[in-house]
């Protein structure tokens, strides 16, 4: 039996140690990895479709004195996290860094977020989700702090305060169940027996917790004021990973903690409120922007808005639709900012009142955009559009006609986007020139993103068919 | 405990043997003009009685001589860390343009005081050992130079303070327990007013050495004003003396009070001494415009910390203070090896920061992981410590401790994140080289955060066993 | 024969157009290969209808949470009628296509789009469930999207697209909603066991009625009803034949074949009512702007929107029928009058103005087919509008408000329709310009031809109701009708035929009937109120960073407080020490 789970972290481990010793050819060596973890996570997918069986699980020895292994295991929604997160790495990993700006520090620190992804993906109890949660924090802040545009200080300053609040506060609440868990056992699937033997005030104080930390990781109104500073500022990888691979770190931990914590019951539906509200005031948000990295990251709060609302109907079918809501997104959202990244790279200005007619030097690059657009207001044979449908199905089912509320605010988001393309992209009239023609740079990462996003959006049943795997 | 553990004798003569010729060279080569001597017998001498007191821990045998000193689990891991740390102070000093000699004569003084304190049966041995090694490092911040005086003085006075207050605790203690030894004390605690008092003055005298609020107003002064490598020794050995005496004195000459009612008290006094503490050394540290205070204030905090596991008094918080003492004591090294190197070169201040990555990527990077490691970001030491103290906490029912240490935490992120910010500044200087010695003490920390970080039980299992002897 | 391969040659050909775009000299053949793959996907539907007899059909795409979603295709009579009038119309504008689109780049983009807005509409008629129908639905929003920003490096184009797509994404979303709505009761997205659904429903639970009216605005905005009908005007901006194709003859009757195939559930619903409000409001306001309107196109838009209007207010009659019966005859000549136009602007280079253009110079059979179309459209005694508009009429006698606003429109439409015709032939003959004459002459025959054809369809189609009209018409309805359309026609003909005094370019009345300038300031003052939301919302982003900065600046200021602890004197450590001491001792003290 192949360790393929240990592998998944051992591998980007050693590209990682490769990295630092060996100078050159980084973005290869960053490349490889990210392909090798693309090839094992398919591999563990079709390990799981095959044996019917989506949780599987591998136990190493690793702190025997506090009785804590190194304990990884699969679940449905991480299997399609991980696939999601491979794609998303894979091609930030190839094309993500047009400027080809130090690769090597960039490639290091992409290594490491693989890592921080993956291993929180897999891990099997909290204090492993809890290392890799944090180590997927801190390879983003200095994608941020070294590699980012004119104020990266200001907004990594801000991005790493709000994350590690979130990781105290999570560090907490582990802490708690590791104190009250039977047997001090922090294996997050016994999570659900193990909460109810908890006194109540307990129960809800961990939920609380957990919820807070997750809730600014995804973000959520009233704590996402990080995201648009930090995902603008970021690298073009950074931005990548950050809005397609990190914001789903608090959207799986809201699944593990919404399917195992009972008490979510008494708050599901202020959850939901708070969620429903957060998405419309993204979206209003989003209407002032003039920074194209600044518009796509308002965008990434109103789906990650609309993907806790579908956690929060605690239905079947909502938790389906928000974890393809998080695959579609996640994809989605690094196609545009590879699309960004290119623009910004090409007419040296990310603001939509100065980009005018860009459409003409970069015609793909706009294409990709208008892309980019249909799959996040959910256009059918993108992933975005299954997503939508089991979201707002689960959603109905939960609250009635009220739940179908949230979808409006797809309205207000999509006709902003549609604005700034048609104004900034294929309005002609006063067209600027590129200084720097690299339109087709990352052309192979845009073919690789929109070819996951149709193929899982005609060809839903592969991926559901997993997580519909009990 | 037995007076002898057969077959084990060797072991102890392996660790007094050199120390004696270590102390003993030391003063011949005052009057010898080989630098190179001088250090290579005492990084020898200390190797080798390090190494022996280490696979002494190992062992678990313990004995007892003259009925002032005993050889436990505890304190030979503790010695022989501290010898560790002292060939890393040596180290870092060896380009110091100082006389080397006298230097180590009086390093050879700090080394014994350590030795007294960690293998102490007897609380005289304590005194003796506490006050040897501030004396000791008075007088090498003295012989440092003319502008010394100052910082010298006040470590003389406070030391002069501690030892009236530490001397009156015994006093108090006396008419109980004449023996003044360890363990056996206070079996039958008759006026528990005044052994109370005797603790809280035991407490207070060494919270003075080891700088718990409100005792440590002369750190940051001092610190700032010794030289760097100095600093260090402070830091990174003359703090964590005080506080294995004050493990010492907490678990073992009152433990009998402890168990019979006293525990309360002796908890309740640090806590709030904990408390206060961590909040202090974050709080200050938040507006420090000089590394050196910064760290000086980060490093009180740190104390506030492992007054966590010493207050819970459990097995479990013995171990993580231990496990936590260790490992301060190498990301305090690192941390101050550095920034002794900087100071050489003028650089001093957050400002004068600014861009070092630029100037010298290893000595940003290697900041960077230290500083990350003492906010308790895994996978590094400082992550796992603070988990196993707060977990201590949350097990000895002060899971409201362990949430002051969380926030704590976060709130340390604050100022270790600005100078990261500083440091990663684009500015394009020149670069400058770092000393090969203090590359290599930095090397050495790192390895150890990093290592020991990923693979805990390499620590924590010694820890455990020490805690076990005690 | 499996009905999706149906689809298979389009698809293929728009593939095909899309890559030979790679260099220019393949670029040129990309218009044969897409008319190709239009005139196949025709050729199968044919056979398909004719044939094959296809069967309701449903495919397994995806299941979740313990539920199943299908594909579903039928082919109901409905159905059938649009897949015919597709497979009848698209070869032609394909054709049409391949003259008008003369320019020497960007036909690859062009022909893919086509390709997949005709793949869209011809999954659309054979959708029978919403899965399927939302999809195509989705499909026809984003290809026309596309297409009216064809012309992207002029100005007005991408503003009209943005407009289409902004209405159209409210209507996509209403659907969406409305869809879903609908499946949380019946648990199924197919449109048939959904109506025997609603007929086994005992109460009508609110949710249901809620849902049904998202659908209907749905339908609404995509068939261009007031007041979501002011983008279909703009849309107009697209190249003609898309406007022929897309905006007049098939994809804005989306809506109207949504509510056609739904009819059931509405009438369960008891939503009849607001589908025949809003269509009568949108015949009015469709017949007099068109009147007021000076673009050759939007003329047409404006008539276009008056049609589905009637429509709607057919299917609000419960007169399903006539609804039908309309669909099928607007589609032919609809198209075919807006070919005319485009060969009308062509000739003129591009102009649009009737007020300024000339028409058709001595080219009898451009100016015949124009004139079969319009007069088919007026509604004239025997052409095939004229039995769809009194099988309307006939519906409507019983409700005497709906059917003085049906006759009012018939005079109007009468009116414009002649307007449209006679004024840019008034310009020809006042002031002869010889090179639009000789344009009108060497016309290509790729443009003429399919005109030709579509007025020998109009003329046909007649034939056929002639045959077979085994539907009731009411004679009186009948009569009134053709007497007012006669009455129009004169009206048209004083007004417009020798002078243009009447409703010149700028004559105030003119201004007053034309709708669109308060429409779209309504449209205008409804986006600055969703800007001020906007704003309202950025302020409050203001505030509450102010108020976490303000948080953050607190523990700081925590942090400088300490700097009274640290003044370098040691007397005050000292001290420091003593006090804290004497604490502690207090503490024990106090402590038990």
């Amino acid at each position: 039996m192949i360790p393929l789970l240990l592998l998944m972290l051992a591998i980007p481990a050693f590209f990682l140690a490769l990295l630092i010793v060996y100078k050159r050819r980084s973005a290869w060596i960053a490349t490889i990895s990210a392909a090798s973890g693309l090839v094992l996570a398919i591999a563990v997918i079709a390990t799981a479709a095959f044996s019917g069986n989506p949780s599987i699980t591998e136990n190493y020895g690793y702190i025997p004195s506090l009785s804590i292994g190194l304990n990884l295991r699969t679940s449905p929604a991480s299997l399609v996290l991980l696939l999601m997160t491979s794609i998303v790495i894979l091609v930030t990993a190839s094309s993500g860094n047009i400027a080809k700006d130090r690769e090597r520090t960039a490639s290091i620190l992409l290594v490491l977020f693989q890592i921080g992804a993956f291993g929180l993906f897999l891990s099997g109890n909290f204090f492993i989700f809890f290392i890799f949660w944090d180590i997927g924090v801190i390879a983003p802040f200095f994608m941020i702090n070294v590699l980012g545009s004119a104020n990266r200080r200001a907004a990594s300053y801000k991005f790493i305060i709000y994350e590690l609040f979130a990781s105290a506060l999570l560090l907490f609440g582990i802490l708690l169940i590791y104190f009250y868990a039977p047997g001090h056992s922090l294996s997050i699937s016994a999570l659900p027996s193990a909460y109810s033997s908890m006194p109540v005030g307990i129960q809800e104080t961990i939920f609380l917790l957990l919820f807070v930390a997750f809730l600014i990781n995804v973000p959520l109104f009233p704590l996402h004021s990080w995201l648009p500073d930090a995902h603008t500022e970021a690298s073009t990888q950074g931005s990548m990973v950050l809005s397609g691979v990190l914001t789903k770190f608090g959207g799986f931990g809201m699944l593990i903690i919404f399917t195992s914590m009972p008490i979510a019951h008494a708050y599901s539906i202020y959850i939901a409120a708070l969620a429903a509200f957060s998405a419309f005031y993204a979206a209003f948000l989003m209407m002032r922007q003039q920074d194209i990295k600044r518009i796509v990251a308002h965008t990434t709060i109103v789906e990650m808005s609309i993907i806790v609302f579908a956690i929060a109907t605690l239905t079947n079918i909502g938790a389906t639709g928000a974890i393809y809501g998080m695959l579609a997104h996640g994809i989605a959202v690094a196609m545009m900012f590879l699309a960004a990244g290119a623009i910004e790279h090409m007419f040296h200005s990310r603001n939509i009142g100065f980009l005018k007619g860009i459409s003409h030097n970069a015609k793909l690059t706009s294409w990709i955009f208008l892309a980019g657009i249909f799959a996040m207001t959910g256009v059918p044979l993108t992933a975005g559009f299954i997503a939508d449908i089991l979201i707002f199905l689960g959603a109905i089912s939960a609250f009635g006609a009220y739940g179908i509320i949230p979808l409006f605010s797809l309205i207000f988001m999509g006709a902003f986007m549609y604005f700034v393309i048609n104004k900034s992209f294929f309005a002609n009239k006063g067209r600027i020139e590129a200084e720097d023609t690299v339109d087709s740079r990352p052309a192979v990462g845009y073919a690789v993103l929109l070819a996951a996003l149709f193929l899982f959006g005609i060809l839903p049943f592969i991926l559901l068919g997993i997580v519909n795997l009990k | 405990m037995l007076p002898y553990a057969s077959g084990q004798e060797p072991a102890i003569y392996l660790i007094a043997v050199p120390l004696l010729l270590l102390v003993v060279s030391a003063i011949a080569q005052v009057y010898s003009r080989s630098r190179k001597l001088s250090f290579v017998s005492i990084i020898v001498l200390l190797l080798i009685s390090g190494s022996a007191s280490l696979y002494l821990s190992g062992t678990g045998a313990s004995f007892r001589f003259l009925s002032v000193l005993q050889a436990n689990g505890f304190g030979s891991l503790l010695f022989g860390a501290i010898s560790i740390a002292i060939v890393l102070i040596e180290v870092l000093s060896y380009g110091n343009t100082g006389k080397l000699q006298r230097f180590n004569m009086l390093l050879s003084f700090v080394v014994l005081g350590a030795f007294l304190v960690a293998f102490a049966y007897s609380i005289i041995a304590i005194l003796v050992g506490v006050e040897m090694v501030i004396l000791a490092s008075a007088f090498m911040i003295l012989q440092s130079g003319k502008n010394y005086v100052e910082p010298a003085v006040k470590l003389f006075v406070l030391g002069a303070v501690a030892t009236a207050v530490f001397t009156l605790a015994m006093a108090l203690l006396f008419p109980y327990d004449v023996n003044l030894s360890l363990v056996g004390a206070l079996a039958a605690p008759i006026g528990k007013f005044i052994i109370g008092m005797s603790l809280v003055l035991f407490i207070g005298a060494l919270s003075i050495e080891s700088a718990a609020f409100p005792f440590n107003f002369w750190v940051p002064d001092v610190y700032e004003g010794a030289p760097g490598n100095i600093t260090a020794l402070l830091a990174g050995v003359n703090k964590k003396v005080a506080l294995i005496a004050l493990i010492e004195i907490t678990m073992l000459v009152f433990a009998a009070y402890s168990a019979s009612g006293g525990m309360p008290l002796l908890s309740d006094t640090l806590v709030i001494l904990s408390i206060l503490t961590m909040f202090f050394g974050n709080l200050a540290a938040l507006v420090q415009r000089n590394i050196k205070r910064l760290f000086a204030y980060s490093s009180i905090s740190q104390i506030g910390y492992i007054l966590i596991g010493i207050a819970v008094a459990t097995h479990l918080g013995v171990e993580s203070s231990i496990f936590y003492i260790i490992a301060h004591m190498f990301m305090i090294i690192g941390a101050f090896a550095i920034v002794f190197w900087l100071e050489s070169r003028n650089i001093r201040t957050m400002d004068e920061y600014s861009g070092l990555y630029g100037r010298n990527a290893f000595a940003a990077i290697g900041l960077t992981i230290l500083m990350l490691s003492m906010a308790g970001i895994p996978p590094l030491v400082g992550f796992v410590g603070k988990f196993i103290l707060f977990s201590s906490a949350v097990y000895g029912n002060l899971a409201f401790l362990a949430f002051v240490g969380v926030i704590n935490s976060f709130i340390s992120i604050y100022y270790y994140a600005k100078v990261m910010n500083q440091m990663f500044l684009r500015k394009g200087e020149r670069h400058i080289s770092m000393d090969r010695n203090i590359a290599v003490v930095v090397a050495a920390c790192l390895v150890f955060v990093i290592a020991v970080g990923i693979f805990p039980q390499l620590l924590l299992g010694a820890a455990s066993a020490a805690a076990a002897a005690l | 024969m499996y009905p999706l391969t149906v689809l298979l040659p389009l698809f293929v050909g728009g593939i095909a157009a899309l890559a030979m775009g790679v260099s220019p000299k393949s670029e040129r053949y990309a218009k044969y290969v897409a008319l190709a793959g239009a005139l196949g996907s025709a050729l199968l539907t044919v056979l398909l209808l004719v044939h094959a007899a296809p069967l309701p059909s449903q495919i397994a795409w995806f299941s979740a949470g313990g539920y199943s979603f299908h594909l579903e295709l039928s082919f109901t009579s409905a159905n059938q009628l649009l897949l015919l009038l597709i497979a009848v119309i698209s070869p032609l504008i394909f054709l049409y296509s391949v003259g008008y689109m003369d320019v020497p780049s960007e036909q690859s983009r062009y022909y893919f789009l086509m390709s997949l807005f005709a793949v869209s509409m011809t999954l659309l008629a054979m959708s029978g469930g919403f899965l399927t129908f939302f999809i195509a639905w989705e499909g026809l929003g984003i290809t026309s999207y596309l297409l009216i920003g064809f012309w992207y490096h002029k100005e007005a184009p991408p503003l009209a697209a943005r407009k289409a797509i902004t209405t159209i994404l409210v209507g996509d979303i209403c659907l969406l909603a409305g869809m879903l709505m609908i499946w949380s009761i019946f648990h199924t997205f197919s449109f048939a066991a959904i109506i025997s659904g609603a007929h086994a429903l005992a109460t009508i639970p609110t949710i249901i009625i809620a849902a049904g009216v998202l659908l209907l605005v749905g339908a609404f905005t995509k068939s261009a009803q007031f007041p979501f009908h002011e983008w279909l005007s703009d849309a107009m901006e697209g190249p003609t034949p898309v406007s022929a194709f897309l905006h007049s003859s098939t994809m804005v009757k989306a809506g109207v074949f949504l509510a056609i195939l739904l009819i059931p559930l509405f009438i369960e619903l008891k939503l009849l009512w607001l589908m025949l409000v809003i269509g009568a409001i949108t015949v009015l306001v469709g017949a007099v702007t068109a009147l007021a309107s000076d673009h050759i196109k939007k003329i047409l838009a404006y008539s276009t929107m008056e049609d589905l209007g009637l429509m709607f207010v057919a299917l609000g009659l419960n007169a399903i029928p006539a609804a039908l019966l309309f669909f099928a005859v607007q589609a032919i000549y609809k198209a075919l009058l807006l070919m005319s136009s485009g060969t009308i602007m062509k000739a003129n280079g591009d102009d649009v103005n009737i007020y300024r253009v000339s028409s058709f110079g001595r080219n009898r059979l451009l100016f015949i087919s124009a004139l079969i179309g319009a007069l088919s459209l007026a509604g004239l005694f025997p052409f095939s509008g004229f039995f769809g508009k009194v099988a309307i009429d006939s519906a409507a006698v019983s409700n005497v408000t709906v059917y003085v606003v049906l006759t009012v429109a018939d005079f109007l439409t009468a009116l414009y329709i002649f307007r449209w015709l006679f004024v840019p032939m008034g310009n020809q003959r006042r002031a002869p310009r010889s090179l639009i004459i000789a344009k009108f002459a060497t016309m290509k025959r790729s443009m003429q031809a399919p005109q030709a054809i579509l007025a020998a369809g109009v003329l046909a189609f007649t034939a056929y109701l002639f045959i077979n009209g085994n539907f009731a018409v009411n004679l009186a309805a009948a009569s009134i009708e053709t007497a007012v359309v006669v009455f129009g026609m004169l009206a048209a003909y004083i007004m417009f035929k020798k002078t243009t005094s009447m409703l010149s370019e700028r004559s105030r009345a003119r201004l007053l009937m034309h709708t669109s300038y308060p429409v779209n300031a309504a449209y205008n003052l409804l986006a600055a109120s969703v800007i001020g939301i906007a704003r309202g919302a950025e302020a409050f982003e203001r505030y509450l960073n102010r108020v976490l900065y303000a948080g953050a600046r607190g523990v700081v200021g925590l942090g400088s407080s300490t700097k009274v602890a640290e003044n370098g004197n040691v007397n005050t450590y000292v001290a420091a020490l003593a006090v804290g001491l004497v604490i502690v001792l207090l503490l024990l003290i106090l402590v038990p």
